[in-house]
């Protein structure tokens, strides 16, 4: 075999690597795609925020409060500015995400239970900032409060632990279903495992069809029946090759995060084959149809290459279905298939659902399979049957 | 003979034969640009989540409990679809997607606060949808902190006998008023559309950058002529950016707060970089189709490697240096922060210098490219006696 490889000559490679392009593409990207961004979310939490502290009142009690931020592993403190405008000029230009002000007389209030006043600033153009900062901040002068509160009900004649239950009390536990850590990583990984398995596919199976439409131009008119058949039957072997790789590339990838990252998969394997499997026949619906508007690989592999990030934002997952505006989900569920695939493997990884609770995807999904694979097929054969006409 | 119907496909075919160039920049810098912005804008008109299906257990069925459920179905930001008998109604609500908040309150909820037992209010949220728990958390906490305060109050009144003016202060010791600049409504697409717009716009660049270099591949030009193509080429890839941020600026209320000439130079040098980069993968890989593939490949990740959605502090520290290498990093945050802050054209200048740094470090690829393959193609043709293609 290598000694074959060895008298290939360059252009007799070329030709070996294009042949077998479309099954390494369905294969491998999605799988150098997990492993990148798997690393990129593997640390789970944003650390280390930058923020600054204007402390304008410097007095013991602004200390003590201010020395509890340092603490906080989300955020990392500076205290190098000496007015309000230097902040804002440092949150305009993104340095820092967030601003806490002390005003002058804080202790004095605090001691003399006159109400202090803090203002916290956050930079919430991108809110993952603001929501992190917030939380971290938060969760400090609730921490400061709580033990002031306690004071003053201890020195109010309360016993101790009286005074600590009634500070304590009325307070909500959180529990983040499915995703405990309210990581990004589990969140993303799920639609990203999706939207991996579609483009490869797309990337590997619009260029097969357009030129299979190239090569049927130029074959004589009056072709046998026999002949059609043998050509379509090794299509469709094609696209079940391809179907296969891209469910063995899942695979794998699942197995990566779930050894590498300890990525929790709650569900059932097979249930999560069944959703690919029927989502890739949907897309292969879509792939005809694109494959029968381009005349040009180039073109077609353009034309799905963006399809990448639309197709990710309006399938329901970064913005759910139910806050959509009206008649947008019936439209997209009407004309591109993720919808149907992403929320199931969402499903089934982070909630461990079964089939029964995710049966109306499933039939959605075959139903769009039903309906778009014959009208691809039908596009696509008439437009081999026109420009058949024309360049015969 | 075709057939009638068949004439506006015919037309149509033949015009794309004709005008391959025309039809694809026309998809690539208009058509696409208008669809996605007008599509995604219209999706995520509701801006802000808001009535977050929600399922609520309250085992109390006090006063005290009823005023609680009260505020949280008269907040805009809940929804409540049902007040279920048991907890795992929540579970099973949330597994079909048609819950993503729930709220326990336990049996004895208010005689165990009353008698000083400090019992919890559990809430649950559906951790698999993000977008949504971000804004329920917030909300919930504002509901509880209300009520709390509230309580608080009665408990400094009676139990310690303050005087009412003392209260509120005893009550909130410290008062923190949170200000959220810039994007105080939270609006999701002000957060996420506008980089993820250009990010779909900057495939499309890169592709086309990759043809423009494959061009040639086939048809060498000398090195000034190049220049001009990524100029020109540059230039018509910041019109489909400014295109499709037009559409949400004049449909869907996208601010723009900052300098204008500031974001039409950044938008320019960026689309420069992005379409030089394609530039050089074409001018470099012998196949059309996959020099394109590869040029998409290259830029499709980066907006979620530029930070702009996920925080760089959240990634390893290599991921850090990697993502400020990154045109995305600079465009992605600077044009949302044009749009939502207000800045000046001094504050561009870090981004400006990266892009200016980056452009001269790909035209001096360029350039090393197109001597080497005059150098080659120089040498085998008195070899070959004709010029061959590299």
């Amino acid at each position: 075999m290598s000694e074959k490889a060895k008298k290939m000559t360059l252009a007799e490679k070329k030709e070996k690597f294009m042949e077998i392009k479309p099954y390494l593409i369905v294969l491998l990207i999605p799988i150098a795609f997990t492993l990148l961004f798997g690393g990129l979310f593997s640390p789970i939490f944003a650390q280390n925020i930058p923020i600054e502290i204007l402390d304008m009142d410097q007095s013991a009690t602004s200390r003590e409060v201010i020395d509890n931020f340092y603490d906080s592993p989300t955020l990392s403190v500076k205290e190098d500015v000496s007015s309000v405008d230097e902040i804002k000029e440092k949150l305009l230009t993104g340095e820092i995400h967030g601003a806490i002000i002390i005003p002058q007389d804080f202790g004095k209030d605090l001691n003399g239970k006159k109400g202090a006043k803090a203002v916290v600033l956050m930079d919430n153009s991108n809110f993952m900032y603001g929501n992190n900062v917030m939380s971290a901040v938060n969760t400090i002068f609730e921490t400061v409060n709580a033990g002031v509160q306690l004071k003053y009900l201890e020195a109010g004649s309360l016993v101790p632990y009286q005074a600590e239950q009634s500070v304590y009390t009325l307070n909500l536990v959180d529990r983040i279903m499915y995703n405990p850590q309210l990581g990004y990583f589990y969140y993303l990984l799920p639609g990203l495992l999706a939207i991996f398995a579609q483009q490869a596919f797309l990337a590997a199976g619009v260029p097969i069809l357009v030129e299979e439409k190239k090569r049927l131009k130029d074959l004589p008119m009056k072709l046998s029946r026999q002949f059609i058949r043998v050509d379509l039957s090794l299509m469709v072997r094609r696209f079940m090759l391809l179907t296969g790789l891209s469910i063995i590339s899942t695979m794998i990838c699942l197995r990566l995060i779930i050894k590498i990252w300890g990525f929790p998969m709650e569900g059932n394997i097979f249930v999560l084959i069944l959703f690919e499997t029927v989502f890739l026949g949907a897309v292969t619906g879509m792939a005809l149809v694109i494959a029968s508007i381009f005349e040009e690989v180039a073109h077609a592999a353009q034309f799905t290459m963006f399809l990448t990030i639309p197709t990710f934002l309006s399938c329901g997952f970064a913005w759910p279905e139910y806050m959509m505006a009206p008649g947008f989900a019936a439209v997209i569920k009407a004309i591109w298939p993720l919808y149907y695939y992403v929320l199931p493997v969402k499903n089934i990884i982070l909630k461990g659902t079964g089939l029964e609770l995710l049966k109306p995807y499933l039939v959605g999904c075959a139903l769009f399979a039903a309906v778009w694979i014959p009208i691809g097929l039908l596009l696509f054969g008439r437009k081999v049957k026109i420009i058949r006409e024309l360049h015969g | 003979m075709l057939k009638k119907t068949n004439r506006i496909t015919v037309a149509f075919y033949n015009f794309k034969l004709k005008h391959p160039r025309l039809v694809m920049a026309a998809l690539v810098f208009i058509i696409i640009p208008l669809v996605s912005g007008l599509a995604l804008g219209y999706e995520m008109k509701a801006d802000v989540p808001t009535s977050i299906p929600t399922v609520i257990v309250n085992h109390d069925d006090s006063d005290f409990s009823r005023t609680f459920t009260g505020f949280v179905e008269d907040s805009h930001y809940f929804n409540v679809i049902e007040y279920a008998e048991n907890d795992q109604r929540i579970k099973d609500l949330m597994d079909r997607d048609k819950a993503f908040a729930g709220i326990i309150i336990p049996e004895n909820f208010y005689n165990d606060m009353r008698a000083g037992k400090a019992p919890k209010i559990l809430t649950l949220y559906d951790g698999a949808s993000l977008s949504v728990v971000t804004t329920c958390k917030t909300a919930m906490s504002e509901i509880l902190l209300t009520t709390k305060g509230a309580y608080m109050m009665s408990i400094f009144e009676g139990k310690i006998s303050a005087v009412p003016d003392q209260v509120m202060s005893m009550v909130t010791p410290i008062d923190v008023n949170y200000k959220f600049l810039y994007n105080s409504t939270k609006s999701f697409r002000n957060y996420l559309l506008i980089g993820m717009l250009a990010s779909v716009i900057q495939v499309g660049i890169a592709m086309q950058g990759a043809e423009r270099g494959y061009e040639n591949q086939i048809a060498p030009k000398s090195y000034p002529e190049q220049i001009k193509v990524l100029g020109g080429w540059s230039f018509m890839s910041m019109i489909s950016i400014l295109l499709c941020l037009g559409v949400q600026y004049l449909f869907f209320d996208m601010p723009y707060r900052s300098t204008v000439w500031g974001g039409l130079l950044m938008t320019f040098l960026f689309a420069m970089c992005i379409l030089t980069m394609g530039y050089i993968v074409g001018n470099l890989v012998p196949d059309r189709t996959f020099a394109i593939q590869i040029s998409a490949i290259l830029v499709l990740p980066t907006s979620v490697l530029g930070g702009y959605t996920y925080p760089i502090e959240g990634m390893p520290y290599g991921f850090q240096t990697f993502a400020k290498g990154l045109p995305f990093f600079y465009y992605g945050n600077w044009i949302r922060s044009l749009c939502l802050k207000e800045l000046e054209f001094h504050h561009l200048m870090v981004p400006l210098l990266f892009f200016i740094k980056f452009i001269l470090a790909e035209l001096l690829i360029i350039w090393a490219v197109t001597l080497f393959k005059n150098w080659w193609r120089a040498k085998h043709k008195k070899e070959w006696e004709v010029t061959p293609i590299v």
